[in-house]
């Protein structure tokens, strides 16, 4: 029984019925977030942010292969790389206090890299954790610069650069939106190209690869640095978001934190960090606000039911309840 | 094609007048006659700090229920968040508690640290925060930091002038937890100390979380100094004091914001904490008719004795309702600012008076740990008189 | 007493309770392969124990000490039969969900004993000091060094000279062979798990002697669980000595030779070894 060839126009229609979850979405976030009270806002920026922060972190858990319990050193030195130039320096420009934090971090990951990629398996996860604390030491120890442990308090949010443009929550929540589609789709690109698909092999099979040729430790290498440098914008971004970065911002409980988004989201998807960062923050939210001590019990029930019931992770869930419902549809 | 390219055309034509309208629904709500008045409290009940979140509230409710939760007509609602030791969540709770609540106080968060990346957010809302255990002085620029029970100097100037004054000591030894808090208690201290003609010797810094003193115990064996000056939080410094009396060393200690051992453990420890000097704001056997009353009917409420954790919240949130009676009220910004200005009260703590840099003037006391009818306390040595902090 | 023997014997006791925290986590991480991030916590619970039975109600220290170790060992149970046997094989996951772990038992530690710090307590006998060579020195870090020698000998002994130990170093090597050979693994891996987390508590109880007892301790107590595990390498008591051995010493030389830079020693010599063997000094190679 066949069907007719669909008309250019259904076939149109056909797409968007298939992105309808991915449009909803945008829609959500470009038109009903802003209505909402700033403080909804600056919980959304704050949910973008972490975002980036947990894309970054599943290119390379989900993609290398390689655990880490030390992202979050890339994300709290960018954060105290453009807070540095911005109350130290008071050097009241976004694109330069992005670029010095982006670079610090991309240069720390750099250095992390070299001595990480020496460990194969749960041992990585020892060498970025002793990594991540040790810059944790050093951001607590060198106060003339960090303000130790009390952390880098006063950071504005530069200007722009447009002459007569005013910061405020709404503003930066387009702004730290726009950066997270940008973030995204680099992302997205990233692992569907030929570097992306190598990257996902040598996860699998790394003699495999290097017997096929593949310099393995190069392309786990890059993937390192490429992960840092996106953790370095969610951290410039945090930063300005809250107007102080901590010691904190770097240390282990940080990076688990994002570690947990990535897995309930949903590891090797890249869309499925995003969706985790948005449901762990969220959950955390309002569970603090439903009971003020006892919220970590909630985080950590959700967490432990979420290993245990939907391995794959929550996004990666749905998206498959989704396709079911197009194929049950015929869509 | 045509429709997703449509769908995306009209999606950008929308975007265009929301860029440019900005921000819709961002007052906070509104403060009127008749409505309840909102507290905040915003305190760690998650974090290495958690240990004040209960108790904290636990004094803001008990001044609260003495009043009816009423105050000058209208009823007062308690909004308490958990700031988790986290600057950034410290922030965001701040930002929900003044924009979906609509407190017109808060209390807290109790960090320094954290405070200074909540305060100057409150002075752009135009709402009062008051810190519960001090603040540095630079934080009353923003006008709206109800610096109580005083300023950081004063959480160590009267121990120092004791101990250089009363007790004759010139030379001093120096131990602090390397962070923030600790440097700024103990380099404070030094400073003072070397004002008076004393001399710091030494000075050793040991990270949080030390639980073995020795290295350091060692190196205190190796000094001789009139005294050692120490400061670091409580699960660090009873271990401090343990291995100090059993690695036998009898120099005599003194300590800035010596409140950090609670009276619980001091009556738990007595033994093996005594001989500390240290500065207190607050402890339960403080001689002021108002305190009498306040521990009377803390104990019947709460079954154990009260520490500056929950009398510091009591005063202040009397501070509050002093200054809305005052203000008949009026929860805005200036009048209510203005109000708590001009108080005068008699509190637990002694008479205080507030600056107009909203610094509070309140007795601070030098204290010794002894054994007073069978239970171990801090007691009084010494009163300061509502001392000022010589940098303004 | 000379100043080097006092920071001799400093390093030696802190070593000692370093020893009794990592002994446990080696011991599961070599059989199971399960880095259990809550054995911090595990120590804490066990402490809060000990605190419970022999401060609260002034029971005999030893048994509060037991009772710790028990109370770990059976969280520990059903830890295993209700989450880690789901998710068998799945290194990653159990490493995950012992993150998860980690969140709930801290915030249930709080919930019942509450946030306030109590104060080291240990057994009557061990509260005073021992003269060594003319010079006090704390009792209780004594009896740690010589528990810690009790244990580190007992582990050996089962590690090298048992059957049981035998078969727990053939999981480690092999685990097709050893299944092959009929050893039941599970149950190793079952009673592995329990014995590393009995003596966490046991220790929690033991080493509240000299630090008290709080609910944030887990996570300090973790950090340098991990620092041994790096620095001496997992599966091998002699790996956990070494560790922490060279940590108790970095730890009262660093801090007496060079005191403000004493956490960085400690850092600096996790990413030397990690550079030079990542497996650690006495570390399997995996």
């Amino acid at each position: 029984m066949g069907r007719e060839p669909a008309s250019s126009e259904k076939q149109g229609l056909l797409k968007v019925i298939r992105l309808a979850p991915q449009f909803l979405i945008l829609l959500l976030l470009i038109f009903l977030i802003p209505l909402e009270p700033t403080y909804v806002q600056s919980l959304a920026t704050k949910i973008l942010i972490f975002a980036i922060f947990a894309m970054s972190l599943d290119l390379l858990i989900g993609y290398a292969g390689i655990m880490s319990l030390g992202h979050a050193a890339f994300f709290g030195a960018a954060g105290y790389g453009a807070g540095i130039l911005a109350v130290r320096y008071s050097i009241d420009n976004i694109w330069l206090g992005l670029a010095s934090g982006i670079l610090l971090a991309t240069f720390i990951a750099a250095v992390f890299g070299i001595i990480a990629l020496q460990a194969r398996g749960i041992y990585s996860i020892l060498i970025t954790f002793a990594l991540g604390q040790l810059l944790y030491s050093l951001a607590t120890k060198w106060r003339s610069v960090t303000n130790g442990d009390y952390g880098l308090w006063g950071v504005p949010l530069p200007a722009l650069g447009l002459s007569g443009f005013e910061w405020n929550g709404t503003y930066y929540y387009y702004f730290v939106f726009l950066a997270f589609l940008v973030c995204y789709l680099c992302l997205y690109r990233l692992v569907k190209s030929p570097f992306g698909k190598s990257l996902q092999g040598i996860r699998e099979g790394e003699s495999r690869m290097r017997a096929l040729g593949y310099n393995t430790w190069l392309f786990k290498y890059v993937a390192f640095i490429i992960a840092g440098m996106f953790a370095g914008v969610a951290g410039v971004l945090f930063a300005y978001h809250s107007g102080i970065i901590t010691p904190g911002d770097l240390a282990v409980m940080n990076s688990g934190f994002v570690m947990l988004m990535v897995i309930a989201g949903g590891i090797g998807t890249i869309y499925g960090a995003a969706i985790g960062a948005a449901l762990i923050i969220t959950i955390q939210y309002y569970a603090g606000i439903l009971t003020a001590d006892r919220w970590p019990l909630i985080l950590g029930g959700v967490f432990v039911l979420t290993i245990m019931y939907a391995r794959a992770g929550v996004g990666v869930y749905f998206y498959s309840l989704w396709k079911r419902v197009l194929v049950r549809w015929k869509f | 094609m045509k429709q997703s390219r449509l769908l995306v055309i009209v999606g950008i034509a929308l975007l265009i007048p929301f860029l440019l309208t900005g921000p819709r629904l961002a007052t906070g709500a509104e403060q009127t006659q008749g409505k309840p008045i909102k507290l905040g409290v915003l305190i760690d009940f998650t974090g290495p700090m958690s240990f004040a979140g209960q108790p904290v509230v636990d004094g803001v409710k008990m001044r609260l229920e003495e009043a009816g939760y009423k105050v000058a007509g209208r009823t007062i609602e308690l909004v308490v968040e958990d700031s988790a030791t986290d600057a950034s969540v410290a922030v965001e709770k701040a930002k929900k508690m003044v924009e979906k609540d609509g407190v017109s106080f808060i209390i807290g968060p109790m960090i320094s640290g954290m405070r200074m990346a909540v305060i100057p957010y409150l002075a752009k809302q135009k709402i009062l925060t008051s810190a519960i255990h001090s603040d540095p002085l630079e934080s009353s620029k923003f006008g709206n930091n109800l610096i109580f029970p005083s300023t950081l100097t004063m959480d160590s100037l009267p121990v120092a002038e004791y101990a250089s004054k009363v007790l004759g000591y010139r030379t001093a030894t120096c131990i602090g937890a390397d962070y923030n808090a600790g440097h700024e208690y103990i380099d404070t201290l030094a400073k003072q100390f070397e004002s008076m003609g004393g001399k710091a010797i030494q000075k050793q810094w040991a990270p949080l979380g030390t639980m073995d003193w020795a290295p350091y115990l060692t190196n205190l064996k190796k000094t001789t100094a009139d005294c050692v000056a120490v400061w670091t939080i409580d699960s660090d410094i009873v271990p401090f004091m343990q291995q100090y009396k059993t690695f036998g060393l009898t120099m005599p200690l003194i300590m800035p914001q010596a409140n950090v051992i609670t009276s619980a453990i001091v009556a738990e420890k007595g033994e093996s904490v005594k001989g500390i000097i240290g500065n207190i704001t607050y402890h339960y056997l403080l001689d002021y008719p108002a305190n009498k009353k306040f521990v009377a009917d803390f104990k019947a409420k709460y079954k154990r004795m009260p520490e500056h954790h929950e009398a510091h919240p009591y005063i202040i949130t009397s501070m509050f309702l002093a200054g809305l009676e005052k203000t008949k009220g009026d929860t805005s910004f200036d009048k209510l600012k203005k109000a708590i200005l001009s108080l005068k009260m008699d509190t637990p703590e002694g008479p205080i008076s507030i600056d107009p840099n909203m610094v509070v003037r309140a007795n601070k006391h030098v204290c010794d740990i002894q054994k007073v009818n069978g239970v171990w306390v801090w007691h009084t040595l010494k009163t300061y008189v509502q001392p000022k902090d010589p940098a303004y | 007493m000379n100043i080097v023997l006092l920071n001799i014997l400093n390093a030696i006791s802190y070593g000692a309770i370093l020893f009794l925290l990592a002994s446990g986590f080696s011991l599961i991480f070599g059989v199971m392969g399960v880095l259990n991030l809550s054995h911090g916590a595990l120590y804490v619970v066990g402490a809060y124990i000990g605190w419970t039975t022999a401060v609260a109600h002034g029971i005999s220290f030893w048994l509060g000490a037991l009772a710790g170790g028990l109370v770990a060992g059976l969280i520990s149970l059903i830890m295993e039969a209700g989450f880690f046997r789901r998710l068998y094989k799945q290194l990653n996951e159990q490493m995950l969900l012992t993150f998860g772990f980690v969140y709930i038992l801290d915030n249930l530690s709080r919930w019942i004993w509450g946030p306030s710090y109590r104060a080291p307590f240990t057994s009557p006998a061990l509260s005073g000091s021992f003269t060594i060579l003319g010079s006090p020195y704390p009792a209780v870090r004594i009896a740690i060094i010589f528990i810690g020698i009790v244990i580190a000998v007992g582990l050996w002994w089962l590690q090298d000279k048992t059957r049981a130990g035998a078969m727990i170093r053939a999981g480690m090597d092999d685990k097709e062979t050893a299944l092959a050979l009929g050893i039941n693994l599970p149950l190793v891996a079952t009673v592995a798990f329990f014995v590393g987390s009995f003596i966490a508590g046991f220790a929690g109880v033991i080493g509240a002697g000299v630090t008290g007892v709080y609910p944030e301790m887990s996570m300090s107590v973790m950090l340098l669980v991990l620092a041994v595990i790096i620095i001496g390498g997992v599966g091998s008591v002699q790996g956990t000595l070494v560790g922490a051995g060279i940590l108790g010493a970095i730890d009262a030389f660093g801090k007496a030779l060079f005191p403000d830079y004493a956490m960085f020693t400690v850092y600096l010599a996790m990413i030397i070894v990690l550079l030079v063997k990542p497996s650690g000094i006495l570390g399997r190679q995996v």
